[in-house]
């Protein structure tokens, strides 16, 4: 026997060896994940008829609209959790609320809170704004409910003490002026010296405005981008317009909430409603200001997955920290925040860390892995090009509450890497007979004819064997290959759950290549 | 070059003809076949020395051509081939077509 075959072990005999199938094994590994993310009510949690919204996997989603509702002024409860509540124990009011931002978002009011009302209430609220519908952008003033998203992104950005109520009816006008000025001063909108006062005194919501207010991207990037460099350290610039203490306090709510819902947004269990104080590099000398626990421990968390020191920024935020979210965020290359984070995911251990801190959060999980996936879908609209290196480039953007879904999109990769490496063709051989599938397809089969009866019968069992391993590889190539690429035209919809149903087609072939396994297990042992 | 690179551009290399499908089933000495680990020899040693076909190392027992478009070409020795020889090479073109499946859905799915 030769046992120097470049693909599959060629000592036929050794069945252990052969149960390492990189496709097969890593195939195995992925569904696990996408197993568990699905029985965590991650995917496929919006009911199919208005009759099944009463399921325990639509519950979690009913509880975050319930709670993105109340969040708009469409729900009225006390606090967040008793808003959630309603979904289960007060369905009247909940579907009440339902009917009313369906019309304010000229949905069908049918109060079926199905795929449509979801979209609507996650494109609103969540801070994600490439899926913002073009008439919102352009006449924003037709919809009500879109008044209501700008007034509730004002509040939680500091700009306003208000969130909309059960009674509103307009954006407060000088929490949207706020916003205009702060979005000059940062140099987020440019407009020329003449055009500002009237741009600030016009109560009309122009579209830049209110696509930088819902895009948090944008104003994470201005920020990064306006601060100014003094005695060799990083500092938010000292605005003109902002002259006094006030108008400060005014940026650092400003600041601080924004990292805040940045954090919030990639899965941390953030309070949104924490205090608006936090120390900031350069504007606060001779101030003693508190920290708040929740943001210090995600910002060392950061800190350590960036490869800084815990205290860089636990201590205080800097323009270095809304840098390195901007680079996350705009696919900037960064080799060693790769490796730091590559090595944090190389044991089981972990992912069953990360799966269970996924079991907690629910779906703040879900947020955090729409958030990697949007930045995935910004990728592919970059360059073509970047798919090839798409598995290192996610590493880049793996945070710890979000492991779950970096390593569900790391695998994919993985399995598109192995199953293109045995796609490369097939050679058995031993010293009576080979056989070569070559890529193409084409065969050639020598036998010296010496060879006992039987080996003919494992010969062509083994065939059989390769040409479904080939087959299952091809298929896995192409489902994950095309899921990417349809989730990069989908911007951030859901490639693993594109992934996860496309892959369940493999399984049949998986089978099979299990039951040829035992078959030439057997045939060996003769 | 990332793995992913090579594997891509490896595909990109090897799939030059799908136009046709191609299984030959050779007998005679195949231990300069197996020796050598490639089938760069295989027509060499199929050629007969001189002209006397006997001294050939290998000899062609079974060639099936599949077309594009559903046409084969087959090619039988009678009085060398066997029941068992007949049967494998079946087996060879049944391997072949799924390597092609395996293939043509691949792409398929790419271009969806």
């Amino acid at each position: 026997m030769n046992d120097a075959l470049p693909i599959y072990p060629q000592n036929l005999g050794d069945t252990k060896s052969w149960r390492t199938i990189d496709a097969a094994n890593q195939y195995s590994r992925f569904d696990q994940l996408l197993t568990e993310a699905e029985n965590q009510s991650l995917f496929d949690a919006l009911p199919d008829s208005p009759d099944a919204s009463q399921t325990h996997a639509f519950k979690k989603r009913g509880e975050t609209m319930a709670e993105r509702l109340w969040l708009l002024g469409y729900l009225i409860a006390s606090n967040k959790d008793a808003a959630r509540a309603t979904f289960s124990d007060n369905r009247e009011l909940f579907l009440t609320a339902v009917e009313a931002f369906q019309r304010e978002s000229k949905l069908t009011p049918d109060r079926w809170p199905g795929i449509q009302t979801w979209n609507a209430l996650s494109n609103l609220v969540s801070f994600e704004s490439d899926d913002l519908d073009e008439a919102w952008l352009s006449s924003p003033e037709d919809f009500p409910a879109v008044l209501r998203a700008v007034q509730c992104r004002l509040f939680v950005l500091g700009m306003t003490q208000q969130r909309p109520g059960s009674d509103f009816k307009q954006i407060k006008p000088g929490a949207f002026r706020k916003f205009k000025l702060l979005a000059l001063a940062l140099g987020a909108i440019k407009m020329s010296k003449g055009k500002i006062l009237p741009f600030l005194n016009s109560p009309a919501i122009n579209e830049e405005t209110l696509v930088l207010l819902l895009d948090q991207d944008r104003l994470i990037e201005a920020v990064a981008r306006s601060n100014k460099r003094s005695s060799g350290k990083l500092y938010f610039r000292y605005i003109p317009v902002f002259k006094n203490w006030s108008h400060k306090a005014r940026i650092r709510a400003f600041l601080v909430r924004l990292i805040q819902v940045e954090f919030w947004l990639l899965g941390y269990d953030i309070d949104l409603s924490a205090p608006l104080n936090y120390p900031i590099i350069g504007f606060d000398e001779g101030k003693k200001i508190k920290r708040s626990r929740s943001l210090t421990k995600c910002l060392a968390d950061f800190a350590v997955l960036a490869g800084k020191s815990k205290k860089t920024w636990e201590r205080e935020l800097t323009p270095d920290l809304f840098i390195a979210l901007h680079r996350a965020a705009a696919q900037e290359d960064d080799p060693e925040l790769y490796e730091k984070i590559e090595s944090r995911v190389k044991s089981q251990e972990q992912i069953e860390s990360a799966l269970n801190q996924g079991r907690k959060l629910h779906m703040r999980l879900w947020d955090g892995i729409k958030r990697v996936l949007r930045w995935i879908g910004r990728l592919f609209r970059k360059a073509v090009k970047s798919i090839l290196d798409l598995g290192r480039s996610i590493a880049r953007f793996f945070y710890n509450k979000v492991q779950q879904a970096f390593d569900i999109v790391k695998n994919a990769v993985g399995v598109i890497v192995r199953a293109i490496g045995t796609l490369d063709g097939t050679q058995i051989r031993d010293e009576d007979n080979f056989i070569s599938i070559l890529f193409d397809g084409d065969v050639v089969v020598g036998t010296s004819g010496l060879s006992h009866p039987n080996e003919s019968l494992r010969l062509a069992t083994r065939l059989r064997l390769d040409a479904e391993r080939f087959c299952l590889a091809a298929q896995i190539c192409a489902l994950i290959l095309s899921a990417l690429i349809k989730s990069a035209f989908a911007r951030w919809a859901s490639l693993a759950k594109v992934l996860f149903s496309n892959l369940k087609m493999c399984l049949s072939i998986i089978r099979k290549v299990y039951t040829l396994e035992k078959e030439m297990a057997m045939l060996s042992a003769d | 070059m990332s793995n992913l690179t090579k594997a891509i551009k490896k595909v990109g290399e090897a799939i030059e003809d799908l136009s046709e499908l191609r299984v030959q089933t050779v007998i005679g000495d195949v231990t300069a076949v197996v020796k050598s680990k490639k089938l760069s020899d295989l027509e060499n040693l199929l050629k007969p020395a001189g002209n006397d076909a006997s001294k050939a190392k290998l000899h062609l027992v079974l060639d099936t051509t599949i077309k594009f478009d559903g046409d084969s070409l087959n090619f039988i020795d009678v009085d060398i081939s066997t029941p068992d020889l007949v049967a494998l090479h079946k087996e060879a073109i049944t391997a072949g077509l799924r390597h092609r499946q395996g293939l043509v859905e691949m792409f398929k799915g790419l271009l969806k």
